[in-house]
């Protein structure tokens, strides 16, 4: 990660040189070294504020929507890219919110990227530095070195993860990896779920949702979420009211995750961004598990030129079939 | 449960088919449960999935979404689109708790009042053994 950290900074120092790039967007360093932060770099010199190393690992790709508003009008912007983050632009493509003339992608084949929160459990303490082997991940905090399993230590969205170089790139950092680091069966967690009792589920979700803080970072990250009026926040109709009693709580994150259907490229930055570890994947995952088993759309990701809700074909099932109360 | 309740369905019934069937159901003077609402729509993709939602939070104990048949769709296409998203609503909303029997989909033609009539029957029966519904309600 060292050598592609230096490649990153003279990839987007040549970027500046050529002046093709107004703005760069990537990472640099955070409070804690574990938890590297966005940056916008605007110019050559603030390129050597950029890190990229086993924890910066972030969503990234809705900012391009924000930084494409305030750039020149053929100026381009660049962007580091792992895998997830691929996604989310080609999402932002598809729904034409930027043009690929705008962009310089900087790919990176990415081996997973450590969580802060996990790997503080395993050492006790947040590590200084992580090395994401072939087999497994080595933390060393200030007095040891610990080597663990990847499962125990990537983020969730790492774990299921099917695409870890991005498809579409200008330049890319180190090898093109094609497995996940991983590779979790995605749909796991919605089976067991399908498998209570509609009142177990309920209550769930009740529990689940009556965290949720409404801070709406999980929209704001979100590349499939992209409107200029957002209808959770119209007031006339009110779709949501700004009480955030258990009711509506369901309206909201039904909305939210049935707005992205058929749009949502399981980048898992919701997730991950979420303060208080709403589960909105299991979310996201039973409307990806529904799309590809009824309509065989590609699923998950793949924001192809089809759109599994914009479209139809005149021998779709009815998906309300088959369970108990329709026959 | 009091022992008055009885059970309120909120029923989107498309103009052209669904609501000329209820129509029919009505002036033929077939007997049926007066626990349906029905909002008459314009087509069935009319309903955003969230209105199915608001009528829980707001105190239904069911709700029907009825349009024409595939193929019958005065606006040609509509009842396609309802079908592929009613498809994965159907199944989200359940899949959020609520019981499959208090939410339907169901295509009814012009013609249709006594199959109308029928549904409304066996959707007030299936609910009445639920009870009334709590989940996503508002609390009043
Ligand atoms: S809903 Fe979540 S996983 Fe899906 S595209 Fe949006 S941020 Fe990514
Ligand atoms: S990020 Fe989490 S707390 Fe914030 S609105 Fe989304 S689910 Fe709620
Ligand atoms: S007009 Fe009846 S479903 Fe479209």
């Amino acid at each position: 990660m060292r050598q592609l950290q230096k490649q990153l900074r003279q990839e987007a120092e040549d970027a500046f040189a050529d002046g093709h790039v107004e703005v760069f967007i990537g990472y640099q360093e955070g409070f804690e070294r574990a938890r590297p932060v966005p940056v916008f770099v605007r110019d050559r010199e603030s390129v050597q504020e950029m890190v990229l190393n086993e924890f910066s690992g972030v969503s990234l790709s809705k900012y391009l929507l924000r930084e494409a508003e305030r750039a020149q009008e053929d100026a381009s912007i660049g962007i580091v890219a792992r895998g997830c983050d691929g996604l989310g632009i080609e999402r932002l493509l598809y729904d034409q919110c930027i043009s690929r003339e705008q962009l310089y992608i900087v790919g990176v084949g990415c081996p997973g990227v450590v969580d802060p929160e996990k790997a503080a459990q395993l050492c006790g303490e947040i590590p200084v530095a992580a090395e994401v082997e072939k087999q497994q991940v080595v933390l060393q905090t200030s007095s040891e070195e610990l080597t663990v399993a990847k499962e125990e230590v990537l983020r969730d969205k790492c774990l299921k993860c099917d695409d870890p170089t991005p498809r579409i790139y200008d330049a890319l950092l180190g090898e093109e990896i094609q497995r996940g680091p991983v590779r979790q069966n995605r749909f796991d967690g919605v089976e067991q779920l399908e498998a209570v009792s509609d009142d177990e589920r309920y209550e769930f979700w009740v529990r689940q949702f009556d965290r949720c803080l409404r801070c709406f970072a999980c929209r704001n990250v979100c590349p499939a979420c992209s409107c200029v009026t957002c209808s959770l926040e119209e007031e006339e109709p009110q779709w949501l009211k700004r009480s955030t009693s258990s009711s509506e709580q369901f309206m909201f994150h039904f909305t939210r995750a049935y707005h992205v259907a058929g749009r949502c490229v399981s980048c898992g930055a919701c997730e991950e961004v979420c303060p208080v570890g709403v589960p909105l994947m299991l979310l996201n995952e039973k409307l990806l598990k529904d799309v590809g088993e009824l309509f065989e759309e590609p699923s998950p990701h793949l924001p192809s030129e089809t759109e599994p809700l914009g479209e139809f074909s005149y021998d779709d099932p009815e998906g309300w079939r088959g369970e108990a109360g329709q026959s | 449960m009091s022992v008055d309740w009885k059970p309120k369905i909120v029923g989107f019934a498309c103009r052209w088919c669904a609501y000329a069937g209820a129509d029919l159901a009505g002036t033929s003077r077939m007997k049926y449960p007066p626990s349906i609402r029905l909002v008459r729509i314009p087509c069935s993709c009319r309903v955003d999935p969230s209105f199915v939602v608001r009528a829980f939070q707001r105190g239904a104990d069911g709700v029907l979404v009825a349009g024409c048949h595939p193929g019958d769709c005065h606006y040609t296409t509509g009842n396609y689109l309802t079908r592929r998203r009613f498809s994965l609503a159907k199944r989200f909303i359940q899949y959020m708790g609520i019981e499959p029997e208090r939410f339907r989909v169901e295509w009814v033609s012009a013609a249709e009042g006594g199959r109308f009539a029928g549904l409304v029957e066996e959707m007030t029966e299936d609910i009445r053994k639920l009870g009334p519904n709590r989940k996503m309600r508002e609390r009043l």
